[in-house]
């Protein structure tokens, strides 16, 4: 519906224009950010803790050092550490994330412009459905393939963020190119056949070719994750002219902070794209 | 005792007075010579007796005076007053054509219907634009339109540049009660609301309410505008016309009957779809883009007690393109009959439809995905007033109405061959309105009248119907739902409407009001500029109507023989259960959109100043408000007031339309309001290479002040000639200003990965455009 809009203010507006601005924007105290994703892999995993700085600093996040962190499942307490690195933070053991366990994170003694804060936030993500392939499909113009997913089970309420890789390499670096969906949109959808990503051969990174490996990695991601991401793709692409008004990013953390404390599961389906496909044009 | 029976003797020496000179009743219907069309708000005035009176909405009046020889003068503005000799020996009856003034150089006229309107009316906060004025601003894209005239008036102002949406005194877009023809339009917007759905060429009368909205009317906190569609000409056949930037319009009208009945049709269509081939775009290929208006008349007169009219609009909007698909639109039917039971008791009974819906939907090329969206509103309304003349110093406005509302929010359905999206149903919300009211205008004393209404209001949900029910976090897992024909839900209320007038000398009065409005229903409308695909929704047990307390003052005085007009008014609203909707709120086929709603109060407060100048040569206005609006609403912004979307402190509007000759005008506006409260961030983070705002105050922050000026030359043909015919050249923002519609920010590249800016949208620049206007 947005291309709609799009294209009725395109004929509509023809003289609609974007300028570079110079804004003065009020000055408020910063925050806390976390961003610490535990995954099914196993892994010293990591949480970063970073200050919000000035919109327009425009300087990378200073971290936050010198903060205890743990995380408590299942009567287990995993401590993280901090790295060389000011507010990267890696667990001291390896471990990995199970579905249908609640995760527990603890932050204490986070100091910021004086203040000490303890922050919490709890996340739990559901078994995966049974993703067993990707189906390629170019479409008719010939401007995209089209990438498709085929599940065997469909569990209700899982929530997924899809990421492209073609050859090994990652298309989807930002969180905006991460494709979502969830069941909670449109009712129960069949994850059989689901159309869930386009790679635009317009783009550089996202051209392929005959044998080109595509590779989508899915994650399945809690709800409070899924929030997050949802909240911060709209924050992020967010245009006056059709979104809701903007608002302050969802956040799981309590205790002052923002940011996401999230668990995932990851599944990682492959297919080659053939000339077979290409000349079908479309599935 | 004493003083008690001095008190009876008086009442009793009064009623013996009144029966011993003997009262007739003279009344009838004052209508345009040339075509037949009644003129609302002309008077019948008696210079001698001091006594007048102002036609109804349907034309008609009824004036009480002694046995005796009267000259009697009926009048309205823009025509020849027409005095007539009368000796009154018994009740009767009296109908009026008054001329077209023949110099058309006299007739513009700015606001208003009497000369001295301004000053002696009751009415307050109340402004009429006649569709001469509107004609007479300069248009934007060759289409003049009402409700961009309507937002040069103190206390309203647009929601965004361009827009036909508008907020009127601090209220919500959603607060304005639009109707035409008595029946409610609920989406006045064309083509994403920059056109209206008003055709000027078929429209009679426009007045808005700000406040101290007449008893008859109600459902809505803010305002009304009041749209009354032209009968068409019972004389003789006529065409109008034009051609436009972006769209014509044909009108064609004459008697069914001559003198009796007539019929009008007029069409409006736009064609900025036919440029599409053009652009040359393959993006666009097979793309639809246009609306059209279409809107009917009968009316025929059964003989001097009875008259019977029809009307109809039916307008939509059209986007498609290959892949998807978008329409809306409004469809509205009143019939109406008026009956004069006697001399001094007209009656009007209304049956009125009104329907809203859209659609929309996509689909893959490969069919394997599709989906389509429907949602309607359906009214039915029965509506009897009564006009009851019952003293030359009393007149008594009463009556009854009942709506039937019936609003399905939406349907999702799929239509690709693979079975992907489960279709989805929303609950429908079914209710009932009624409302009972009776409302008098009293001339207390020579200098002191009064207008003192009382509606009450029903409203009621009618099965079947599905209530969810919220716990403190609006989190619900439990619903009950009640059967077909069931009231489950019921809230009512009492509306007072008070005004009074204290006329000074003839230049020179004040005026108060109070009234007290309440509104069942309310858009859900999440996106800043508003979509034609908002929702509605109605009060429930989970949602309160909302309920307004209106005071208002006023002083108001006519200079220079009433060439200069100038009113002043201040302003208090205080608003009840006012709702916002929490952040990241999901509206769109959400069962529980209750769930996403977050209520509080609301207040606005102002000062408004207009001032008319209206001579032959020139005739203008300036408009200056001065306003706040403020919100609380104890979930949003941590619990703190904020601003109302529509507070913008000052505003200023300045409109003059100069006759250069009889054939040549020229008309120039312009306009200045505070920019608009915005929401923008102080401060960022940054996750997975994405810059990602955290903002503090709601709506703290403004966008620059916003000012234009535009300007229009007309020329018309020579006066007298069957054809007659106009060129209307408009500049809209004549000095280019790029005012910004709204701010934005992006990322630099990734030359510079932690960099961002902020960039200014601004919509039109020069905005050139050319109508032909023909007659014939």
């Amino acid at each position: 519906m947005r291309r709609l809009y799009i294209i009725a203010t395109i004929l509509i507006l023809l003289q609609s224009c974007e300028e570079k601005t110079d804004l003065t924007l009020d000055t408020i105290p910063p925050k806390i950010v976390v961003n610490g994703i535990l995954t099914d892999e196993l892994i010293h995993q990591q949480i970063n803790l970073t200050k919000t700085s000035d919109y327009f600093s425009n300087t990378a996040p200073e971290g936050l050092s010198g903060a205890e962190i743990i995380v408590v499942y299942n009567s287990i307490t995993e401590t993280f550490s901090e790295t060389k690195t000011p507010g990267v933070y890696k667990s001291d053991k390896v471990f990995k994330v199970k579905p249908d366990i609640t995760y527990n994170l603890k932050i204490t003694n986070a100091v910021l412009e004086g203040k000490s804060y303890n922050l919490e936030a709890s996340s739990k993500v559901k078994e995966s459905d049974n993703i067993v392939k990707i189906s390629l499909a170019y479409s008719d113009k010939k401007e995209s393939v089209r990438v498709y997913m085929h599940a065997e089970n469909n569990i209700d309420g899982n929530n997924y963020a899809c990421k492209a890789i073609k050859n090994s390499i990652m298309v989807s670096d930002t969180l905006t190119e991460y494709i979502l969906f969830t069941e909670k949109d449109y009712g129960n959808i069949s994850y059989n056949g689901l159309w869930v990503y386009n790679l635009d051969l317009t783009k550089p990174t996202e051209a392929a070719t005959v044998s080109d490996v595509i590779s989508i990695e899915f994650l399945n991601i809690s709800n409070e994750y899924y929030e997050f991401l949802n909240a911060a793709q709209q924050a992020a692409s967010y245009n006056p002219m059709m979104s809701s008004p903007p608002a302050n990013i969802y956040t799981n953390l309590s205790g002052g902070a923002i940011g996401v404390f999230g668990v995932c599961t990851k599944t990682v389906k492959s297919a080659i794209l053939t000339q077979d496909i290409i000349d079908k044009g479309s599935r | 005792m004493k003083r008690t029976l001095t008190v009876i003797t008086v009442l009793l020496l009064f009623v013996l007075n009144t029966t011993a000179q003997k009262t007739y009743t003279l009344s009838g219907t004052i209508s345009d010579a040339e075509t037949g069309e009644v003129l609302i708000g002309a008077v019948a005035y008696i210079a001698s007796e001091e006594a007048g009176v102002s036609t109804n909405a349907y034309g008609f009046y009824s004036l009480k005076v002694k046995e005796g020889i009267y000259s009697i003068a009926f009048s309205y503005l823009g025509y020849e007053t027409k005095n007539i000799e009368i000796n009154l020996k018994n009740d009767k009856k009296l109908s009026i054509e008054l001329k077209p003034a023949a110099q058309k150089i006299d007739e513009v006229v700015v606001v208003g219907q009497k000369k001295d309107e301004n000053v002696t009316s009751i009415e307050m906060s109340v402004n009429t634009l006649p569709l001469k004025t509107i004609k007479s601003l300069p248009s934007f894209m060759g289409e003049v339109d009402i409700l961009k005239s309507i937002q040069m008036l103190p206390g309203v102002q647009n929601v965004s540049e361009g827009s036909t949406g508008f907020s009127v005194r601090g209220g919500d877009v959603d607060q304005n009660l639009i109707l035409l023809d008595e029946a409610t339009v609920y989406n006045a917007g064309h083509l994403m609301g920059f056109f209206s759905v008003f055709n000027n060429d078929v429209i009679k009368d426009v007045k808005l309410y700000k406040g101290n909205i007449p008893a008859y009317s109600g459902g809505r906190l803010s305002s009304l505008l009041d749209v009354r569609m032209k009968e068409g000409n019972n004389k003789k056949y006529e065409a109008k016309g034009g051609i436009g930037t972006i769209a014509s319009r044909l009108t064609i009208e004459g008697p069914i009957v001559k003198d009796r009945g007539s019929f009008l049709i007029s069409g409006r269509r736009t064609y900025a779809d036919l440029f599409i081939p053009l652009m040359n775009k393959d993006d666009l290929d097979g793309s639809k883009l246009y609306f059209y208006d279409l809107n009917t008349k009968l009316n025929y007169k059964i003989n001097d007690n009875n008259r019977v009219y029809m009307s109809g609009y039916f307008g939509r909007d059209v986007f498609g393109s290959s892949f998807a698909s978008m329409g809306f639109g409004n469809q509205t039917y009143t019939t109406r009959w008026n009956h004069i039971f006697n001399q001094n008791l007209f009656a009007n009974l209304s049956f009125i439809h009104s329907v809203y819906d859209y659609e929309m939907g996509f689909k893959t090329e490969d069919k394997t995905m599709g989906v389509d969206i429907n949602s309607k509103i359906k009214d039915y309304t029965g509506k009897l007033d009564f006009t009851h003349y019952a003293m030359n110093k009393l007149k008594l406005k009463y009556g009854v109405s009942a709506t039937y509302h019936r609003f399905n929010p939406g349907y999702l359905e799929n239509t690709g061959t693979n079975q992907i999206f489960e279709n989805k149903d929303i609950h429908n919300q079914n209710s009932m309105e009624y409302a009972v009211y009776l409302s008098g205008d009293y001339e207390i004393a020579k200098n002191l009248k009064a207008t003192i209404g009382l509606r009450y209001s029903v409203f009621q949900n009618i099965g079947k119907g599905t209530v969810y029910q919220y716990n403190d976090n609006y989190e619900s897992n439990v619903s009950v739902s009640y059967p077909s024909g069931e009231v489950f839900n019921t809230y009512s209320g009492a509306e007072p409407r008070i005004g009074i007038n204290y006329t000074i000398n003839n230049q020179n009065s004040v005026k108060a009001s109070y009234s007290r409005t309440m509104q069942y229903m309310q858009l859900a409308r999440n996106s800043n500029g508003g979509s034609p695909l908002d929702i509605w929704f109605t009060a429930s047990p989970n949602v309160k109507p909302q309920i307004s307390d209106q005071w208002a003052v006023g002083y108001f005085r006519n200079m220079f023989d009433n060439k200069l007009e100038i009113s002043t008014e201040m302003f208090y609203k205080d608003m009840k259960n006012t709702i916002d909707f929490k952040d990241h709120a999901q509206l769109v086929l959400n069962n529980k959109l209750e769930g996403e709603l977050r209520i509080g109060d609301s207040y606005s407060y102002g000062f408004e100043f207009m001032g008319t100048y209206t001579s032959p040569k020139l005739t203008g206005w300036i408009s200056y408000t001065y306003s706040k609006a403020r919100r609380k609403i104890p979930e949003l912004n941590n619990g703190k007031e904020y601003n109302s979307p529509f507070d913008k402190p000052h505003v200023l509007n300045i409109a003059a339309n100069w006759n250069i000759t009889n054939r040549l005008s020229i008309g120039l506006t312009w306009v200045y309001n505070t920019g608009a409260p915005v929401t923008l961030p102080n401060q960022r983070l940054e996750i997975d290479n994405t810059i990602l705002p955290v903002y503090g105050s709601k709506n703290s922050e403004r966008l620059p002040d916003y000012h234009r000026m535009d300007l229009s030359v007309t020329l018309k043909s020579k006066p007298k000639r069957r054809f007659q015919s106009e060129w209307n050249f408009s500049l809209y923002n004549l000095y280019g200003r790029k005012n910004a519609y709204s701010i934005s920010f992006k990322p630099s590249d990734k030359n510079e990965p932690h960099t961002i800016y902020a960039y200014k949208t601004y919509l039109f620049t020069f905005v050139p455009s050319i109508t032909y206007n023909f007659k014939f």
